[in-house]
């Protein structure tokens, strides 16, 4: 719940942008982080963004399937290729009230 | 003199006589009236109770016509522009807006932290019939965030003491009481007598129930939710817009949401929520602006940062709103929601686990006699620290249970500091907040080598209901 918390996730080849991944609710509590940056390569679509992110915070897993994914402020259902500036939102439903 | 004094007697009798018989027809005239009105709104045939505010503004009063003349277009009484009149001032608003909000009916499920500004704003700004339903009674621990109750109504139903908030705001609304949860069986036919559909619930459950009773019904459904600092919104169901399981066909994993560690909330960000769901509410039934509608609204509360996602459009493929439904007004009232969520229709306790054995476990009254005999052992806590901090057992080690493996040795060394010369080894009593992560714990100690470590069953809630009642289990 820290929403200052950032982590950087480098890929350590050819890095051709970053995307910043945002978390929400439960994923930022589980990551226990609520921003990441992550350096994307040659190619990478929001999949490959979703599986950095679930290497990078296995903890993350345990929600996988009932994560909303969202691109730039838009809902995405299939992959979609990312570029440098992207912003990558992981939002889990809440349902308290 | 006396004949002139008894013959206005005389007079005065007969007068007051006529009154009386004028009297009389004008509140049977007021009884047809409220009845017609009655059987406009939302029938209540299968309901508790109904509450009607008795000063009903406007209608006829058998008072002669007004000097005044009323816009042609609309029905609004003096009373009610009177009233409503600053939001009728409003260019985009207006008298149309107005006469559809006090023809307008809405079913709020909860009167909770999200129900509350939504009751409360709907009935101020004259929504004709609000159905408020819950299943809860009011608790001292509901009034930071749920501002529709006040300490009076602490240990009295949610709906009655949300009812009688609303109708001291605005007599003129009537208000349905639900004290009940909605479940399969009932939700179609409750949910038929309304407008607009208020998810103000506080489960997933109840969420997926809400979502498909809203699209067997046809109902838009203004969803809100609230948790920590984070708010979510959305208007599902409307127009062309996807439904709840469009966006999340599969519920959170049991999991990761049943832990006893359970988030808190701040009272103001459901407020929050609750608040820009009756904008919503009001906007769908006025048709004024644009709807929420396949759009989420994200509050972050922490950092004072709304974002909004636009959302896919309706999922062929959904079970509820797709092209083949697979839940419709035949299958729904026998689907089980609450195996499908894995988790209760409530917010209440979670059920109690039970991973280790008994032969594994101490109740809190057994561990108290262990205690007052001084008998010397390892008391860990495995809360989160800020739970820990706020009240805790005398001489426990705090190591919150996500900790727990990097903390062994901790526990070791706390063991030999205890032990004195020619014990055996010392016995390790595990407790939390409700009895479930310290079973875990107890399970994950004993993998790793403790042999005499028991779960203090119940944890510190039991503590306080059966050994120690001032102890501030929260
Ligand atoms: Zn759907």
């Amino acid at each position: 719940m820290e929403g200052s918390q950032q982590e950087y996730v480098g890929s350590g080849k050819e890095k051709v942008g970053e995307v910043q991944a945002l978390l929400f609710a439960k994923a930022q509590e589980l990551a226990g982080v609520s921003q990441i940056t992550l350096e994307i390569q040659k190619g990478w679509t929001t999949a490959n963004c979703f599986e950095a992110v679930m290497t990078k915070y296995p903890a993350l897993k345990a929600i996988r399937s009932c994560m909303m994914v969202a691109l730039n402020h838009d809902y995405v259902t299939e992959p979609v290729a990312v570029k440098d500036g992207d912003e990558l939102a992981l939002i889990p439903p809440i349902s308290g009230g | 003199m006396f004949f002139v004094f008894f013959h206005k007697m005389a007079d005065f009798t007969l007068e007051l006589e006529a009154l009386r018989v004028e009297n009389a027809r004008l509140k049977e005239k007021l009884k047809q009236h409220l009845l017609v009105e009655d059987m406009l709104l939302p029938s209540s045939s299968n309901l508790p109770r109904a509450v009607i505010g008795m000063n009903r503004e406007g209608g006829e009063n058998a008072c002669p016509a007004p000097p005044w003349i009323a816009g042609l277009s609309h029905s609004l009484t003096a009373a009610q522009i009177q009233r409503y009149s600053r939001q009728l001032l409003l260019p985009s608003f207006g008298v149309k807006a107005q006469e559809n909000l006090c023809k307008g009916s809405v079913l709020i499920v909860g009167a909770g932290g999200l129900g509350s500004p939504v009751a409360l704003y709907l009935a101020a700004c004259g929504v004709g019939c609000i159905g408020i339903m819950d299943p809860d009674r009011v608790e001292l621990h509901n009034l930071h965030r749920q501002v529709i109750h006040n300490e009076a109504s602490v240990g009295e139903t949610k709906v009655s003491s949300a009812s009688r908030t609303c109708l001291a705001i605005n007599s003129s609304v009537k208000v349905v009481e639900y004290p009940f949860g909605l479940d399969a069986r009932n939700a179609l036919d409750i949910m038929a007598q309304y407008d607009v559909v208020v998810d103000a619930s506080d489960n997933v459950a109840t969420r997926y129930l809400v979502s498909d009773a809203c699209v067997v019904a046809n109902k838009p459904l203004v969803s809100g939710a609230a948790l920590g600092m984070e708010g979510q919104l959305t208007v599902y169901n409307y127009l062309k817009g996807p439904c709840y399981r469009c966006l999340f066909p599969t519920p959170s994993p049991q999991a990761a949401c049943q832990r006893c560690s359970d988030a808190g909330v701040l009272g103001v960000v459901p407020g929050i929520v609750g608040t820009f769901q009756a904008l919503e509410v009001i906007k769908v039934l006025t048709k004024v602006g644009e709807p929420l509608s396949a759009r989420m609204l994200i509050l972050d509360a922490l950092s004072s940062r709304i974002h909004t996602v636009k959302l896919r459009g309706k999922n062929t493929q959904c079970v509820a709103c797709g092209e083949l439904p697979q839940i419709t007004h035949i299958t729904l009232p026998n689907f089980d929601y609450e195996k499908f969520a894995a988790s209760p229709m409530s917010d209440g306790t979670p059920p109690r686990e039970q991973v280790v054995g008994e032969d594994q476990s101490i109740t809190c009254t057994d561990y108290n006699k262990l205690v007052r005999g001084h008998k010397s052992h390892v008391l860990v806590d495995v809360r989160e620290k800020h739970q820990y901090d706020i009240a805790s057992l005398p001489d426990s080690l705090n190591i919150p249970y996500a900790k727990l493996p990097q903390q062994l040795d901790t526990i070791r060394a706390a063991a030999q500091k205890h032990k004195h010369e020619g014990d055996e080894d010392m016995s390790v009593y595990v407790i939390c907040r409700r009895g479930n992560d310290s079973q875990r714990a107890v399970q994950d100690l004993r993998s790793a080598g403790f042999n005499l470590v028991y779960d203090i069953t119940g944890g510190l809630l039991s503590w306080a209901q059966d050994v120690d009642s001032t102890f501030p289990a929260l």
